[in-house]
């Protein structure tokens, strides 16, 4: 894998201050290196399986976790992470639910649908800041991905 | 031949020099006569001068001589117009000449003087008379020069020539023996008569090639003689009679003794002279004979050639034609002569005639020049060519002799053997192994193509190498053994490998034959590649390998048996398998049949004997046959015939022999098991069909009860097919279950027709579809719905149904259950006491259409419950979702403030923030809680048993709580299982648990107690504290939701935690209390209703 294009971590998130405070907290966490930011589920979509703007990426090209809010605007979340387990090609890519929903119903699905972490963005920032930081640093410093899918 | 002529033959010089010298004469004697010059004149002082007319005359003859000679000249070198003009020059001189001489000569005959001889001198000049021979002379000689230049007078010319010399020699003579003969008026002076000697010779040689003059010429014997005798004819007599003359005038003798001197003389020298010619003549004629036979000779040798012999000129025109070239090109003679040697050439070839004629032109010979001429016929010919020029006695070339030789059986035996090569080269080129051809000494003398494509050397390097050069290590020495086996007894072969030029290794079968090639012997064969073979054999050797391993491996033991010669040879395993030694591998028959079972030997030798009978059975039979160890084994043994003799009787057979021992324990084993299945199978059949009996038994009973129940029941499929129906409700709707069953509800049943107000199908099937919807059950009100009487007639009756769903393991609605009450009665009734008013009946009915009513109403508001139960989910989850999300922004970017710009700001200011993030974390706590909160009353419940203990610990957990911190005392008894929602309960406890800790967190020692007693039948739980505890009189307050009892600066909160135990506790079906005192403690209870979840 070409190490210095790849992209490591995909954000998926529409609200723009949460966005800012989570790419804050991921670069406080030193965690800065190799982010794609998707606005909507579709676009999320479109970069992980290389179509429309992505295009041209590869689809072996995967990153090394997805950070996915639920409340999506086109395509919500669980129908992204829907898609994405539901392929051979992205299933082994972890997925991490980032969201403001304490609704158990969505953590139930999200988890059916095999999600690899459930964290509920808490109001305080340094919570916030700390859960971001922790799971990007496990999930792209720890973590061992699968290669051999 | 060398001339021998005493005279040229034609020479045209002597015409002109004779015409000059004439001339010259003239001119000088005019000279003289003019000079005076004695000398000029007379020559000689004794001498007679010669007169001027004489000189003048000629001049004219001598100057028309050389006009002649120019003429022709001139017309030779193809100027006729010029030639013309000389000649009438010529001619015009002649006449002159001869009229002036036959002028003078008549003069004199007629005796009279001229003035002729005068002519241009002086009268008194004694000049003399012309003679009147020599003016004869020169009328004669003009006439001859007249007729000189006509070639056909030109015989005439020469006789007159003949006679002006004739007179110019006896003016010679006359002079030379002395005026005796005077009166023949023969006086002329003596140079004019050598002048008109040399004239008349002139005028002779102006045609050398006509006239008389074609004699003198002439090369044949003819020429020779006139050429020869006629000068010595001329002068002899002159010269003899002079001598007899000047010796009679000394007076040695007289006339008769001079005469008979001068006769003999004369004699003798013609005698000799003849003699001596003839002698020449026959010499020339013996050679010209000599010539002639050899001529002869070379034609019939051209004749009788075989070849073709053709002469032509240098133009190509065929000249002469030899049989052979008849037999050869199919012309005869007289159709070629004169002809091209072109109609010879085939046309692709006539430009070699040009190229032959060429060369010939330049002298050259061409041998042996082979190439193609056509037949007449047309038919191409072979041949070899020469051609010679042919050259005349002078050299020059003048034609060909070309020899045509007929090459075409060589050629046709050429092809023939080249045919031959290039088949015999093909057969060998074309084979599919390697040929060669060597001689003794190892030289390679002939090979295949194949030779050189097979070891890649080029035939080049094939021709400098030895036949052992294609072998290596141990092959060399025995090819070169099999080599000299092959030259020595004159065959042989051998297999070695062949070694190419690349080093590579074939295995190749090579073949030997002596033979002797131009005395010489040699070695001839082939070599065959015998790779496919090897290889074919090293399997077939790895095969057999293999099968004896399979044999073995499998325990199969071979045998092979020589009927006639009682053989039997038997591989190794066939003895082992058996513990026998197997020795030299053969046996005995009569030992292995001892060795049968008694049981089987009589099978066995029944099977063998039907064999040797020829019998077209299967020789198979299985049997037990001795071990070494004296225990029976079971052997199969399978046979075939391989051989049989003319009577079909076996010779040969081949056969295996396999222990199967096993396999018979086996099978027993296999049949005992059998047999014991066999055996709990039908057990276990009995007890299927007891059970089958028993089941169809309590059915029977279960549809009997059914059917007898006394309320009035039918059962439908969901799509309203009729399963079957209770004997009550066939009663009351005058039905039976044969005629319900399996069809449609609505089919049987359907609305009265005369009662345009039935609503009874209609209702009846929303009902069902409720049911189907909610999967609940559904009570209709009061229904009319008419029913048909068995005589088709439709009754009127009213119904109170029921419809309920019976689910399948699924949860799908596998059936519904229509239960009615037969309501008719008390309808008919109620409308007949309708009639007569009556308080108690109007109420009665009241009430009944109230209840109708109200539980309508309760229908609708349970739906509407249920959508506003679905709003508010909705409405909470968008709570969670979108106000959390600006709360973290008000956090998130205060807290950003303050990390990147905290140093900027005032203490105030830094305040204000963390107040701003402080309101916002709370705001978001509140949300949670709220929700929380909010989520408990609809939240299914998974009711189980509940360790109560272990959800106390585990809120613990959750709660930080450490169980080594000095300050706190939890004191924890054994709690009682309850049956509830153990998620649920357990936000019980951490709310509980939270509160205890947060309130008594201020004391120096806090003390948390958990335990139990017990009330009447209820277990109460109960958590004590020793913490702030509140004032009594707000205890109604304490369950609110957002109700406080303490301020927020002292102890943190949101007011749902307490209501959120409340509600858990009152969904468990239990209660909650609290008993406290203000800064003493707390204490809150809270039971779980058993009972009622049991």
């Amino acid at each position: 894998m070409n190490e210095t294009s790849s992209i490591e971590l995909l954000l998926v998130e529409d609200n723009p201050q949460d966005l800012e405070l989570t790419l804050r907290a991921l670069r406080k966490g030193n965690i800065t290196n190799r982010i794609e930011v998707a606005r909507d589920g579709a676009e999320a979509l479109d970069f992980l399986f290389c179509e429309g703007a992505h295009a041209a990426r590869s689809i072996n090209d995967k990153p090394k976790v997805v950070l996915l809010d639920l409340k999506l605007p086109k395509m919500d979340g669980l129908d992204v992470l829907r898609r994405i387990k539901s392929d051979p090609r992205t299933r082994s890519i972890p997925v991490v639910v980032l969201t403001s929903s304490r609704e158990q119903s969505d953590l139930i699905e999200s988890y059916e649908l095999g999600v690899n972490s459930y964290i509920v963005k808490p109001v305080n920032f340094e919570s916030f800041t700390k859960a971001v930081q922790d799971l990007g640093l496990y999930w792209l410093l720890l973590n061992q991905p699968r290669h051999l899918e | 031949m060398r001339p021998f002529l005493f005279l040229p033959a034609r020479p045209l010089w002597i015409a002109r020099i004779s015409g000059a010298a004439v001339m010259l004469t003239g001119v000088l004697v005019l000279t003289g006569w003019m000079t005076g010059s004695t000398l000029l004149v007379r020559v000689c002082a004794d001498w007679s001068a010669m007169v001027p007319l004489t000189a003048a005359m000629f001049c004219a003859a001598g100057a028309a001589l050389l006009a002649i000679m120019v003429a022709m000249e001139r017309v030779g070198a193809g100027q006729p117009e010029r030639g013309d003009c000389w000649r009438t020059t010529a001619t015009g001189l002649a006449v002159v000449v001869a009229v002036i001489g036959g002028v003078r000569f008549c003069f004199h005959l007629l005796g009279r003087s001229s003035g002729v001889d005068m002519l241009g001198f002086d009268p008194g000049t004694a000049v003399g008379q012309m003679a009147p021979m020599t003016a004869g002379a020169f009328l004669l000689a003009g006439c001859a020069l007249g007729l000189a230049a006509r070639r056909e007078f030109s015989k005439f010319a020469q006789w007159l020539a003949g006679l002006v010399i004739l007179v110019g020699l006896s003016g010679f003579t006359r002079h030379l023996y002395g005026g005796a003969l005077e009166y023949f008026h023969l006086r002329m002076a003596m140079h004019t008569a050598w002048g008109l000697a040399v004239l008349g010779l002139g005028i002779f040689y102006v045609r050398p090639d006509g006239g008389f003059m074609v004699l003198w010429a002439s090369d044949t014997a003819g020429g020779v003689l006139v050429r020869r005798l006629f000068p010595v004819a001329v002068v002899v007599p002159v010269a003899v009679g002079w001598l007899r003359l000047q010796g009679q005038k000394a007076g040695w003798y007289g006339t008769e003794v001079g005469l008979t001197i001068f006769a003999m003389a004369n004699v003798l020298i013609f005698t000799v002279l003849t003699w001596h010619t003839a002698g020449k003549l026959r010499d020339a004629d013996m050679r010209r004979r000599k010539s002639e036979d050899a001529r002869t000779r070379y034609v019939s040798i051209v004749e009788s050639s075989g070849d073709a012999i053709i002469g032509k000129t240098l133009e190509g025109v065929i000249t002469s034609w030899n049989p052979a070239a008849e037999t050869l090109f199919g012309y005869a003679e007289a159709e070629v002569l004169g002809r091209s040697m072109l109609i010879l050439f085939p046309p692709d070839r006539l430009a070699e005639e040009e190229e032959i004629l060429g060369r010939l032109r330049r002298g050259e010979r061409i041998r042996n020049y082979e190439t193609v001429r056509v037949h007449k016929n047309g038919r191409r010919i072979d041949v070899s060519v020469t051609v010679s020029p042919l050259k005349d006695e002078r050299g020059g070339i003048v034609g060909a002799s070309k020899i045509c030789h007929d090459i075409g059986e060589r050629k046709r035996a050429e092809r023939t053997l080249l045919r031959e090569r290039n088949f015999s080269g093909a057969a060998i080129d074309s084979m599919p192994g390697i040929f060669y051809l060597f001689d003794a000494k190892g030289r390679f003398l002939r090979w295949n193509r194949n030779f050189e494509q097979v070891s890649g050397y080029s035939a080049a390097e094939i021709a400098g190498m030895h036949p052992l050069d294609f072998f290596a290590g141990e092959d060399k020495a025995r090819v070169a053994a099999r080599i000299a086996e092959v030259l020595d007894a004159g065959e042989s072969d051998v297999e070695a490998d062949f070694v190419s030029k690349d080093g590579r290794a074939t295995p190749y079968y090579f073949t030997g034959l002596r033979t002797t090639l131009d005395d010489e012997t040699c070695l001839v064969g082939v070599g065959l590649d015998i790779t496919a073979r090897k290889r074919a054999e090293a399997e077939a050797g790895l095969l057999t390998q293999r099968l004896k391993h399979a044999m073995d491996a499998a325990g199969i033991g071979v045998w092979d048996w020589d009927i006639k010669s009682d053989n039997w040879y038997a591989t190794e395993m066939y003895f082992t398998m058996l513990g026998y030694d197997p020795g030299e591998g053969f046996c005995s028959r009569d030992v292995w049949i001892e060795r049968l079972h008694p049981e089987d030997r009589e099978m066995v030798v029944a099977k063998i004997k039907a064999i040797m009978a020829g019998a077209n059975t299967p020789y198979f039979y299985q049997a037990r046959i001795r071990h070494a160890d004296g225990s029976y084994r079971w052997v199969q043994v399978v046979g075939r015939v391989l051989v049989t003799d003319a009577a079909g009787r076996p010779t040969r057979m081949i056969g295996a022999r396999l222990d199967i021992t096993e396999n018979k324990r086996a099978e027993a084993k296999i049949h005992e098991l059998n047999t014991q299945l066999e055996q709990r199978v039908a057990e276990r059949t009995a007890q299927l069909e007891a059970a089958n009996l028993e089941l169809e038994r309590s059915r029977a009973t279960f549809v009997n009860l059914f059917e007898s129940l006394p309320g009035l029941y039918l059962v439908l499929t969901p799509d309203l097919k009729i399963v079957t129906a209770s004997d009550a409700y066939t009663e009351a709707t005058m039905t039976t279950r044969a005629g319900l069953i399996g069809r449609g509800l609505f089919e049987v049943f359907p609305d009265n027709p005369d009662d345009p107000t039935a609503t009874g199908v209609a209702n009846l099937k929303a009902s069902f579809d409720r049911v189907r919807r909610s999967a609940a059950p559904d009570t209709m009100a009061i229904q009319k719905y008419d029913v048909r009487g068995p005589d088709g007639v439709f009754e009127e009756h009213y119904w109170s149904p029921i419809n309920s769903p019976v689910f399948g393991v699924d949860r799908r609605i596998e059936y519904i259950i229509h239960r009615v009450e037969n309501v008719t009665d008390f309808v008919k009734q109620k409308s007949r006491l309708a009639s007569i008013p009556d308080a108690l009946q109007v109420r009665m009915e009241q009430m009944e259409a109230e209840i109708f009513q109200s539980s309508q109403k309760m229908q609708a508001a349970n739906q509407q419950l249920e959508a506003a139960n679905k709003e508010l989910e909705a409405f909470s989850y968008s709570v969670s979702h979108d106000l959390r999300a600006p709360l973290r922004t008000v956090d998130g970017y205060s807290q950003a403030v303050l990390e990147d710009f905290g140093a900027q700001l005032p203490d105030e200011g830094r305040r204000y923030l963390a107040t701003i993030r402080k309101g916002a974390q709370q705001m978001g706590a509140l949300i949670d809680d709220l929700l929380r909160f909010a989520r408990l009353s609809r939240a299914t419940m998974q009711v189980e048993q509940v360790d109560m203990g272990r959800l106390v610990r585990t809120a613990l957990v959750d709660l930080h709580f450490d169980t080594g911190d000095a300050r706190v005392e939890l004191r924890l008894e054994d709690l009682p299982a309850c049956q509830g929602d153990p998620a649920l309960l357990r936000q019980v406890w951490m709310n509980l648990l939270s509160n205890a800790l947060k309130y008594s967190g201020r004391r120096e020692k806090a003390v948390i107690e958990i335990g139990t007693k017990r009330e009447g039948a209820d277990c109460v739980y109960f958590v004590r504290d020793n913490g702030a505890g509140f004032d009594m009189r707000y205890a109604g307050k304490l369950f609110g939701v957002f109700q406080r009892l303490h301020r927020a600066e002292d102890y943190e909160g949101t007011g749902v935690g307490l209501a959120i135990v409340q509600r858990i506790v009152h969904r468990h079906g239990g209660r909650i209390w609290a008993e406290a005192q203000e800064n003493q403690g707390a204490i809150f209870y809270f039971t779980v209703e058993q009972k009622k979840l049991s």
